[in-house]
């Protein structure tokens, strides 16, 4: 236990629910190889969708891709936040207060924004665009901040043993 | 985009020996042996936890996961309170109380933890 972290997450640890994670021989590996596979279905999604929205594949209908890209990204991020919260609640007070967690959680936000704001506001505006149009600057330029931050995420989380 | 990438790897590279702290990298590289007997034991997961009392000090060692614990021999048993042991390892370049174990030895018998 960290008694340097916030109240909020010393509980987490201390609750029966994380001891619990703790002490079972299987929850914490069978978490950590999921979470692992959920990052590989996760990145492979994410990178159908950014290599498409920076202009690979033009003969496909880009809403095409795009969507069915998207399905399996949210199935695989929902996925990830699963397994993740049980790692994160066997040390949640160490976690907190580890750089690379840290970091890791704010790209990640980061990430979700770019996400959003891309949606928002750009995604329409690709309903009509016919197979082999260019795609907007705009376009490329979230895919290519949404692989950045992505990459950079999965980075971190291995990252944080080490530090 | 580059510009960016660079940016964020170069304020990792910039905070990451400030906070260097329990990390799989933070220990020195001369192997120690302690011996003496455990006050205090969590065998549990992401990896069990003993504290040895020595005559030197009150060290706490970091051991495997339990499911390696199991596959390499060692019961939660056999780490319990009160039980004398013997650990060789590498001491934690930011806690000099603690150490990670490469080895452990219970009745006479070693046990890898790596």
């Amino acid at each position: 236990m960290e008694h340097g972290a916030p109240a909020i997450f010393q509980a987490l640890e201390a609750s029966g629910i994380s001891a619990a994670i703790r002490q079972h021989p299987l929850i914490y590996p069978l978490a950590n190889i999921g979470h692992v596979l959920a990052v590989v279905m996760f990145a492979g999604a994410v990178a159908v969708l950014d290599v498409r929205l920076i202009g690979a594949f033009p003969e496909t209908r880009a809403a095409d891709v795009l969507r069915g890209a998207r399905h399996f990204a949210v199935a695989a991020f929902v996925g990830i936040a699963i397994t993740g919260s049980v790692l994160f609640l066997a040390e949640a007070s160490h976690l907190v207060l580890n750089r690379m967690f840290q970091i890791k959680m704010l790209l990640v936000l980061a990430a979700l924004a770019n996400v959003l704001i891309f949606e928002r506001v750009f995604y329409r505006r690709l309903d009509d665009l016919p197979p082999g149009a260019a795609m907007p600057p705009r376009a490329r330029a979230s895919a290519m901040i949404s692989l950045a931050c992505w990459l950079t995420v999965a980075a971190l989380g291995r990252s944080i043993a080490y530090f | 985009m580059k510009r960016s990438v660079l940016a964020l790897a170069g304020a990792l590279v910039v905070t990451a020996p400030a906070i260097a702290h329990h990390g799989w990298g933070n220990y020195e590289t001369t192997l120690v042996t302690i011996s003496g007997a455990v006050v205090k034991s969590r065998y549990e997961n992401p990896h069990a936890t003993i504290s040895v009392h020595t005559p030197e000090k009150q060290w706490t060692v970091m051991l495997a996961p339990t499911s390696r614990m199991t596959s390499r021999g060692v019961s939660a048993d056999m780490v319990a309170v009160g039980r004398s042991v013997i650990v060789q390892g590498y001491i934690s370049k930011s806690d000099k109380n603690e150490m990670r174990a490469e080895r452990i030895t219970v009745n006479g018998k070693t046990f890898e933890m790596r």
